[in-house]
């Protein structure tokens, strides 16, 4: 046996990929730069159909228009970009490291409660989404939306986390108390918590109630939204928004592991019913489940 | 040493496969299978009596005599050459009595392989194996991707027999004999392209997979010896390429 030899070029193209395809997809893109020999096999359409999704869901028309010859420019296009579900109420991408699909639900694909009322909710078109609309609060004093996925649209075996995806407007009242109570529910399980539209800075104090919090309903008055001079008084497992790259902000709702192979459903809430008061100025793109990564 | 080693002189086959050959050798002189069953004072040794799959028929008959290219004879029981669905057509057809040559196999390779089968055969199940009958090579489009192809693998079977303490053992091979033993299941399947057995061949893939996992180019190259035949160009295409993956 010739040990100086390049060992590892005598391995058929097949037996790398099938090497290559129990890596990651990360290792797979670095692997291409080893050597022109590792690339056709870290290229090939044999390590890059086990990165895929076993069952992709149909796409909108004209959703994946541009050529994608190899298996690898496919999962890229759709780890780049979502893409729609024919309803086009629901986008579809994939989780760049792990190749599980994840889905944001616009605000058209949710039921908002009072939404269909005018007075309360309007529909406003969107320009940095990829959903022509998204819904706007005039004001509610019942502030309900939920979500629901089917189960099986979702990876197998993977942790998922759902996010409203959401933006503040300058005249928004009633949202940063009381805190609002998320829920998720998988099969017959639930977990709820406490979330809030506004953060707070880390040098609040925790707990009481804010000066001008009326419980009962008065006629919503302009105020002036709270900048970091004085922290919302919430306690401390309440979660907190979060900056997008996007401009927009979104916000933990749960996260829940998702095995695969039923029929259920996973449904998503979010509501404010209990403060009596009105809230206004919250603009919703939609729920959006994604992996989580864990650790 | 047991008068069943190894023909090369070198490295006889483990005892305990010695025995099971010397018993289906005499097995061999007698005429009926039931008389076999018998006559064994004691049960294989690698299996336990209430888990010996009974192949009568299989147990009769003398090993395999495969020729590696070397023109060594390495004998395979037949229990254990069930693994390999070429050498099972064979043995079907009964073809199999005289030498089968493995070509492009060293002997030494060719030992390891057989150690393995010797040692997995009494545990294997074609019918349960659902995996060992998908082509493989060629990698059909449609393959099942499990998470588990994207993720370290650390899966816990259960294993009443200990094979996988063996397997860790026999799979800490260097770089170029894992190559090897890699290329001989191919060359074992050559003539029916099924993947028996799929659990080496997942083993040795599943090794290099694990020496790659995580590393950058520089250190896959250094780990393999790979000569990088990139010009400096073409590497920094490839890296803007796929820039994403570079960003630690």
């Amino acid at each position: 046996m010739d040990a100086d030899a390049c060992e590892i070029a005598r391995l058929p193209e097949e037996l790398l990929s099938a090497a290559l395809a129990r890596t990651s997809t990360r290792d797979a893109c670095r692997a291409a730069a080893v050597s022109p020999a590792f690339r056709a096999a870290a290229d090939s359409d044999a390590v890059w159909a086990c990165f895929l999704p076993r069952a992709l869901p149909p796409l909108a028309d004209g959703e994946l228009a541009d050529a994608l010859p190899r298996k690898k420019d496919l999962f890229l296009r759709l780890s780049d970009r979502p893409v729609l579900l024919p309803d086009r109420r629901v986008s579809m991408w994939l989780d760049r490291e792990s190749g599980a699909k994840c889905y944001m639900l616009s605000a058209r694909d949710l039921t908002i409660i009072w939404g269909d009322t005018p007075q309360y909710w309007t529909w406003i078109p969107l320009a940095d989404s990829r959903f022509s609309e998204g819904a706007q609060l005039r004001d509610v004093c019942w502030f309900e939306i939920r979500g629901k996925i089917q189960s099986k649209m979702l990876s197998e075996d993977t942790t998922y986390a759902a996010y409203i995806v959401f933006k503040l407007e300058e005249r928004s009242i009633g949202l940063d108390y009381p805190a609002q109570e998320a829920s998720v529910s998988v099969g017959g399980t639930s977990l709820t918590r406490k979330v809030c539209f506004h953060g707070y800075d880390d040098d609040g104090e925790a707990g009481g109630v804010p000066e001008n919090y009326r419980p009962i309903m008065f006629p919503p008055q302009q105020r002036v939204r709270r900048r970091n001079g004085r922290p919302v008084p919430h306690g401390e497992n309440v979660g907190q928004p979060q900056k997008r790259a996007d401009g927009w902000m979104e916000l933990e709702l749960g996260e829940f592991f998702n095995e695969g192979g039923e029929d259920g459903e996973v449904s998503f809430s979010l509501m404010e019913i209990k403060g009596g008061h009105w809230k206004s100025g919250l603009i919703v793109q939609g729920i959006e489940v994604r992996r989580k990564a864990s650790g | 040493m047991d008068s069943t080693a190894d023909p090369k002189g070198k490295r006889p086959l483990y005892q305990e496969d010695g025995l099971a050959y010397a018993r289906a050798a005499a097995a061999a002189a007698s005429a009926t299978a039931a008389d076999e069953a018998e006559a064994k004072p004691k049960p294989k040794p690698s299996s336990s009596s209430e888990e010996a799959k009974p192949e009568p028929e299989a147990e009769e008959m003398p090993p395999l005599v495969l020729v590696a290219e070397d023109g060594v004879e390495v004998r395979i029981s037949r229990p254990a050459a069930r693994m390999s669905h070429m050498l099972r057509l064979l043995m079907e057809d009964s073809c199999a009595d005289g030498p089968i040559p493995a070509p492009n196999v060293h002997s030494d390779i060719l030992d390891l392989v057989v150690q393995y089968c010797e040692k997995h055969g009494p545990y294997y199940d074609p019918e349960a194996s659902e995996r060992a009958r998908n082509p493989f090579p060629p990698f059909p489009v449609e393959l099942t991707p499990t998470v588990s192809s994207i993720k370290p693998v650390t899966y816990v079977d259960p294993d009443p027999h200990g094979l996988k303490d063996w397997d860790k053992d026999f799979i800490s091979l260097d770089n170029s004999t894992l190559f090897e033993v890699i290329l001989v299941k191919r060359i074992l399947n050559l003539l029916d392209l099924s993947s028996t057995p799929q659990d080496l061949l997942d083993l040795g893939t599943t090794m290099v997979a694990d020496m790659m996992r995580g590393k950058k180019p520089e250190e896959i190259r250094e780990i393999f010896e790979i000569e990088n035949d990139y010009t400096p160009e073409q590497e920094a295409e490839l890296r803007k390429e796929n820039a994403w993956a570079f960003e630690d």
